[in-house]
């Protein structure tokens, strides 16, 4: 049985790239939601194994949906996908209960491999 | 979170800028607006960062161009060179430090818990022209706003996001 | 003693370093080429069709990094990214451009606040402009300009930078 992922980004091009990294992988893409809150409907629609979470976002930023997300299950599995290095920010988002963290662009092994490391 | 109305905040600076350099001037209404859109043939571009964040570009028509140069130059304007690009270009730095400036003070009366100051920084106004131009100043949908000057057409488009 | 031009000269250079340098790491991986700045050139599209990315810079350093380029060329970096499949429509161009700009300026702004080893800079969001003989003028900045040709087109980052006199800095 396949274990499932939604990505959280208000970018297409993530969506596409995550989704072409785990072609023939046991991943499958459950969902994705365009901003945070429309991300937080889909967890609850879809209980993925994992999130890729986008920080910057319409409407509700990744750091505030990761918040949302804890509350409704506090062993949600979150990888915070940014195209920025910025120690303060990684910092709240460590704060939060994050541990998992992936640099845009990324190769499709990296993406497995954080995928493996954060379903553990 | 902050509590202020970016409208009432544009059109103010609006009205007090353009009330200085004495053209005549109006906010008409807000326009709906996508991601991507067409522009007018002049366009003015500043970069909004700190804590909050995003892209205001001033559209406008080559008349109103020099009509606001003239009034800075202090004299008559026939095409739109660089000097004319520099006048612009600080008036619009002008505009956009009023325009941070009044969040600042809004958002300062919104701090009563004694965390760290707001936050607001604008780019070096950048002037783009081009026929049949496209521009996206942002993923999501920007929000638009229509004003008058001497009779021609002027936008705000922006796009700020909270962060 | 150094003056304060030759010491911001010697900053501008190094920030232009950083930002060419995360502009080439980007194109490695999100195209799979390696690319290096080279001769001047000019991009004359033979439709007139010129693309520009504006990011603007503030902090310490205020101004604007441009990413130069025709919309074909644009075109060939977006279905690149699309793992060489077409683009489903033109509105995607500027979607995926934006993307593209999002993890070249993201990482700029890593590498320079790293370097300085603090926030020297913040960026705003990019913004994408296409248009017949586009003409992009940012008055007040020192400009510094790398070329790059490579299998995809030409592109040029352009970088301006002038020194803020906010207060908070």
């Amino acid at each position: 049985m396949s274990k499932k992922v939604l990505v959280i980004d208000d970018s297409p091009f993530v969506f596409k790239a995550v989704s072409k990294a785990l072609e023939g992988t046991d991943w499958e893409v459950a969902g994705h939601g365009l901003d945070g809150q429309l991300g937080i409907e889909k967890y609850i629609e879809t209980r993925a194994d994992v999130i890729t979470l986008d920080v910057t976002m319409p409407v509700m930023d990744g750091l505030e949906a990761a918040k949302k997300l804890f509350e409704i299950n506090p062993k949600v599995k979150i990888i915070m996908l940014s195209a920025m290095g910025d120690e303060t920010l990684l910092n709240q988002a460590r704060t939060i209960g994050i541990k998992h963290f992936l640099t845009k662009p990324f190769q499709p092994a990296t993406l497995q491999a954080k995928l493996a490391e954060a379903f553990e | 979170m902050t509590n202020f109305n970016l409208i009432d905040i544009f059109s103010q600076v609006f009205d007090d800028l353009f009330s200085y350099i004495g053209l005549n001037h109006k906010f008409m209404c807000e326009v709906p607006s996508s991601s991507l859109n067409s522009t007018e043939m002049v366009n003015t571009l500043v970069g909004i960062s700190g804590d909050m964040e995003g892209n205001v570009m001033f559209g406008y028509t080559d008349k109103t161009a020099k009509e606001i140069a003239e009034k800075l130059i202090g004299g008559e304007v026939k095409e739109i060179d660089i000097f004319v690009k520099a006048a612009l270009a600080d008036f619009y730095s002008e505009f956009c430090k009023r325009f941070t400036n009044k969040i600042k003070v809004e958002t300062a009366f919104d701090i009563s818990s004694g965390e760290k100051n707001y936050i607001l920084l604008s780019s070096n106004p950048t002037y783009i022209s081009g026929e049949d131009m496209f521009g996206a100043i942002s993923k999501v949908p920007s929000k638009k706003l229509f004003f008058k000057v001497n009779n021609e057409k002027f936008g705000i488009a922006y796009s700020l996001e909270q962060k | 003693m150094e003056n304060t031009t030759e010491v911001l000269e010697s900053k501008f250079d190094t920030l232009f370093g950083l930002a060419k340098r995360s502009f080439e790491e980007i194109m490695l991986e999100v195209t799979g080429e390696a690319i290096q700045a080279d001769g001047e050139f000019s991009i004359q599209p033979e439709n007139r069709l010129s693309l520009s990315i504006i990011i603007g810079i503030s902090g310490n350093t205020n101004g604007r990094i441009l990413l130069n380029t025709s919309v074909d060329y644009g075109k060939n970096i977006a279905v690149a990214m699309n793992f060489g499949d077409p683009l489903e429509n033109e509105e995607d161009l500027h979607v995926y451009l934006a993307e593209f700009a999002n993890m070249f300026c993201g990482r700029a702004a890593t590498h320079i606040n790293n370097a300085f080893g603090k926030r020297e800079i913040w960026i705003s969001p990019p913004a994408i402009f296409s248009a017949k003989d586009l003409d992009i003028v940012t008055p007040n900045v020192s400009s510094m300009k790398a070329y790059y040709e490579c299998s995809l087109g030409k592109f040029i980052v352009d970088m301006g930078f002038s020194e803020n006199t906010y207060d908070e800095f």
